[in-house]
């Protein structure tokens, strides 16, 4: 497990931005705004999102240094597909390369040149975890960043997959999943024994039988 | 889903086997045990042999000329032999206490379900059922419909129509004993009848169908079972209406043919529509029983339905700009626990926006979710609706310059009447999403707004919460916006504020979420260590 007692703090996360509007940082409370003068009735949120400030700081723990290499390997693996099928329709195509072939090709190698060099150191740099006594978080993405965080009290399973490349490189996935798909956090590209032992921390703390986590 | 009177681990129903002293104790001596209709074995085998239809239409195409049909007769009289197999082992009884259902031939499996825990009770029938006057009956105890496995459904299929309403009114007694509003003469009057009517279809709101896509929908499906049927498509091509119309249209020259041509498929697509919307929604009524919301509708199928209260998190509001420019709009649901696609519930069909407000208003309980203004987003968010707006065109655009690249002078028209009207299109759709896109945070309720030709207003309900997610793209960094997404297991499983300021997007989420944020509330922290834009330094 990465070391808990050294917790890195920064302002400089993506979900804010810096330098924030009024004095004092981006963590400072904001002076507040004049409230709405029709009163209670008609407030859509304003006067409490403006004057709030919520101070968020990267998650403490990044993944393992050789995950880049797993996200190279299944990033070739999808692309390769797709040059596959160009190349078959170079040869069928009566091993022209017609002007629609040059098209595709024009639109696919910047494409693939991303996914395959530039995202994969990308996303290890974007990607981090953290678990609290009340939530789990996660920050992922690469050309767009993910911020995920589930309250354990919602927690529904928790369970670790292995595909194929992670079993190559030692990896795991630790999914915390939720009632909905879209509040599951995944967590890649952890150590097989951090992830049973983050994987059994999590079950020991979520309590998952109180409630059905909806 | 933890409804009202759903407490501890006692089930609503149980699964039991026959031979269990749990049924015995369950089983009123008093009671007399019914049996499904005997018109159900007309109507089971012809329901079955129309879903395996395209079966028999492949096996006869396939072996058109031959004399044996003994894959069809064998297929026929299966169908026909589960058919009774299943009236005959299938037996319910009404009791003081418990209702019982034993069904199964080959396993038997008895359904036992309290009277007081019953909630709602469903019906439906399709053509077939209604030519021969049998209902499916339902009963259901406020459990979920995902959650629970076809053994341990109390489903009646089918048993007689005209022993549906008393059926109903037995067994929904003690749920209407405890509304106050009903009087004795009420009782005797309506029943299970009994209820608020929210929202009657009206033949006007046909006018919005033509305005969907169900139409085209109808329209490609007959078009694919005219190319099923050998020269049925060649022979409607032909017919003298069609290809007068089509010379009329071509002689106008290249962009006005196309355009003609795709309003003479819209009006031929607008007429199937609103015959579909009139036979999927027509006798439509929503009426509010207390807990329990009642859907009707269907002219050929009727469905009966019941939404309960208790797994609503909320309403949407799906406003698309071709309906919204007519004044429509439609309602859904969003509830725990219904099963997605086909079996999920409108709450209003189109309809016209007053009573699609009204019917949200009336739900909720609550005026401000539907009325409150919605706070602007930042005027950068608006920049982004206009270039990803105009995405699409540049690859429209860059799409008709390849072709003509390609294709030479021919291809001119396109360039010249495409481009502009794309431009346009696309202008008008970006123009469209900056109106409609915006929140509110009230108490314990997140609205949001945003979309134009999908347009939508969704009203969550906070405590349907169950994860937050903020997302950032590089360009929505620059632009210091974030898309704040509220994971929910109801309805469609995410709800987002899109392009909000990336300041207020976690605040948000902590004012819906109380305590959501508490990951960042570490001992220790302060160091003072300033990173650089990632967020992250190096160790």
């Amino acid at each position: 497990m990465p070391d808990h007692s050294v917790p890195l703090r920064s302002n400089g996360d993506p979900l804010v931005t810096v330098p924030a509007r009024g004095d004092g940082g981006a963590h400072a409370l904001r002076e507040a705004s004049p409230l709405p003068v029709d009163g209670p009735a008609s407030d859509s949120g304003q006067g409490l999102l403006t004057s709030t400030r919520v101070l968020v700081t990267a998650p403490r723990h990044r993944i393992e240094k050789r995950t880049p290499f797993l996200f190279v390997i299944e990033g070739i693996w999808s692309w390769a597909i797709l040059a596959g099928l160009q190349v078959a329709w170079y040869y069928w195509g009566e091993n022209v390369m017609g002007f629609w072939n040059w098209v595709a090709l024009a639109v696919t190698l910047p494409y693939a040149f991303m996914s395959i060099v530039v995202a994969p150191w990308w996303r290890y740099v974007v990607a981090r975890w953290d678990v609290s006594d009340t939530a789990v978080c996660s920050r992922k993405g690469w050309w767009t960043t993910q911020f995920r965080i589930a309250p354990l009290a919602r927690l529904q399973t928790v369970y670790t997959t292995r595909s194929l490349f992670e079993r190559w490189l030692g990896l795991a996935t630790v999914n915390a999943s939720t009632a909905s798909a879209h509040g599951t956090v995944e967590i890649r590209g952890l150590a097989l024994a951090d992830a049973e032992a983050l994987a059994q921390h999590l079950i020991a703390i979520a309590n998952l039988d109180s409630g059905d986590g909806t | 889903m933890t409804g009202p009177g759903e407490t501890g681990t006692d089930q609503a129903e149980e699964v039991l086997r026959p031979d269990e002293p749990a049924v015995a104790e369950k089983i009123d001596p008093e009671a007399p045990w019914q049996r499904l209709s005997w018109r159900m074995l007309l109507v089971d085998p012809l329901g079955s042999l129309t879903r395996l239809l395209p079966l028999f239409l492949i096996s006869l195409w396939l072996g058109s000329n031959r004399s044996n049909y003994w894959f069809e007769t064998v297929v026929i009289s299966l169908v026909v032999l589960a058919g009774l197999l299943r009236w005959l082992s299938t037996s319910y009884q009404v009791g003081r206490t418990h209702i019982i259902l034993k069904k199964g031939f080959f396993s038997r499996q008895v359904v036992t379900v309290a009277r007081h825990r019953i909630r709602s009770v469903d019906t439906e029938s399709d053509l077939f059922h209604r030519v021969m006057r049998v209902s499916i009956l339902e009963v259901g105890t406020g459990r979920a419909d995902a959650g629970k496995s076809g053994a341990e459904r109390f489903r009646l299929n089918a048993i007689d129509t005209a022993l549906v309403d008393p059926l109903r009114d037995e067994l929904l007694a003690h749920r209407r004993a405890l509304d106050p509003t009903l009087s004795e003469e009420d009782e005797e009057q309506w029943g299970s009848k009994y209820g608020e009517d929210i929202a009657r279809w009206r033949i006007t709101w046909a006018r919005f169908a033509p305005f969907s896509f169900i139409g085209f929908g109808v329209l490609f499906s007959l078009w694919f079972l005219t190319w099923q049927m050998g020269d049925m498509h060649d022979r409607i091509m032909d017919l003298a209406v069609v290809e007068g119309t089509v010379d009329r249209l071509d002689s106008l020259g290249p962009p006005w043919a196309f355009v003609g041509k795709a309003i003479a498929v819209w009006m031929v697509a607008g007429v199937l529509a609103v015959i579909t919307y009139a036979i999927r929604y027509g006798k439509y009524a929503l009426t509010d029983h207390g807990q329990l919301l009642y859907v009707q509708n269907g002219i050929l199928r009727r469905k009966h339905q019941a939404l309960d209260k208790a797994r609503l998190r909320g309403v949407e509001l799906r406003l698309p700009v071709y309906l919204r420019m007519l004044g429509g709009g439609r309602l859904e649901p969003i509830m725990t626990g219904t099963k997605k696609g086909a079996a999920a519930s409108t709450l209003l069909p189109q309809a016209p926006i007053g009573d699609v407000r009204r019917v949200a208003i009336h739900i909720l309980g609550d005026e401000t979710p539907v009325t409150v203004g919605l706070r602007r987003h930042p005027w950068k968010a608006a920049r982004r609706r206009l270039t990803r707006g105009l995405l699409p065109f540049w690859i429209v655009a860059g799409f008709i310059i390849l072709y003509r690249l390609d294709s030479g002078p021919s291809a001119d028209v396109w360039v010249r009447w495409g481009i502009p009207a794309a431009l346009v299109f696309f202008l008008a759709l970006s123009v469209d999403r900056i109106r409609m896109l915006g929140h509110a945070l009230l108490p314990d309720t997140l609205v949001t707004s945003h979309g134009s030709w999908a347009a939508k207003r969704t009203i969550l309900e906070a405590d349907g919460i169950i994860a937050w997610t903020v997302s950032q793209s590089v360009f929505q960094r620059s632009a210091r916006v974030a898309t704040v997404s509220a994971a929910t297991p109801a309805g469609g499983g995410v709800y987002s504020v899109v392009d909000m300021d990336a300041d207020e997007a976690w605040v948000l989420a902590e004012a819906l979420t109380p305590g959501i944020t508490d990951v960042w509330k570490h001992d220790g922290a302060g160091d003072g260590r300033v990173s650089p834009s990632m967020g992250v330094r190096p160790e």
